[in-house]
């Protein structure tokens, strides 16, 4: 969950954006609740039945830290009309803030900010 | 006879191992190696780094045994604080190499593509109450975030 701390960090830089930051994972609701209050400024989403994650294809089955299932770490950007502007995903690891706030600029500039 | 006794004593000195340089010298043979594999991309764990800097240091910990010099206790106490930075980096890097989030992902390929809207579902935010692909029509940018979690 570095990446959540990373993005708490960079939350500034978001709000300036007016781009709000919702964290999926499949952690139950009490684990859900503990990230929230320890990243505050975002909003944590428990998608413990994975259906969000199998929807979107986002799941990785057994792969978790305990082997359950588990997210492929995705980002979705949204435009206020709930349209997808950018799809990512690393290759390896996680993306930065510095590089999501870059996505942003580039794919919400003009479009829906 | 006593010059006798003391050319042989320092001849025998003189023939002993030099075990401090030898150490060095394979201690540095480790770094080297690493630099050539860095050179050459061959990023496999350099697990022979560290394991060369304790020989090292061990043939150095002889040499010091049989000779305590202070130059030498100084040198052999940089050395073991550099061998023991070189198992702490490669645990360290070890662990996050093997980390669930370290293996190579593969691309994107499900329903999410840019320009359309995202598939109907709903979802629980961590206070309990409800979210759903509605609340992303609101108008407020959104930036959604699948990471690992704790399971």
């Amino acid at each position: 969950m570095v990446e959540l701390g990373q993005l708490e960090a960079y939350r500034s830089d978001f709000d300036m954006r007016g781009v709000r930051v919702l964290g999926f994972s499949q952690d139950d609701l009490p684990a859900s609740k503990t990230t929230q209050e320890a990243f505050p400024h975002l909003q944590i989403i428990s998608d413990a039945d994975h259906k969000m994650a199998d929807a979107l294809a986002v799941n990785d089955p057994g792969r978790g830290p305990s082997g359950h299932d588990t997210n492929v770490p995705t980002t979705i950007l949204v435009d206020g009309t709930g349209t997808v502007r950018w799809v990512g995903r690393p290759k390896r690891f996680r993306f930065k803030p510095e590089e999501l706030l870059n996505e942003v600029d580039q794919h919400l500039a003009g479009k829906g900010l | 006879m006593k010059k006798q006794a003391s050319v042989f004593e320092q001849s025998s000195l003189a023939r002993r191992p030099p075990y401090f340089l030898l150490g060095t010298l394979i201690f540095l043979l480790g770094m080297i190696i690493y630099i050539i594999q860095i050179e050459t991309t061959h990023l496999v764990e350099a697990w022979h780094v560290p394991i060369l800097g304790t020989i090292g240091v061990l043939l150095m910990l002889v040499s010091v045994v049989q000779r305590p010099r202070i130059v030498r206790i100084i040198g052999l106490l940089l050395f073991i604080g550099l061998t023991g930075t070189e198992w702490y980096m490669v645990l360290a890097g070890s662990k996050v190499r093997h980390a669930p989030e370290a293996r190579p992902w593969s691309p994107y390929a499900g329903p999410a593509k840019p320009g359309e809207k995202l598939p109907a579902f709903t979802a629980t935010l961590a206070d309990g109450s409800s979210f759903s692909n509605l609340n992303l029509q609101e108008g407020k940018p959104t930036l959604m975030v699948f990471f690992l979690g704790k399971s």
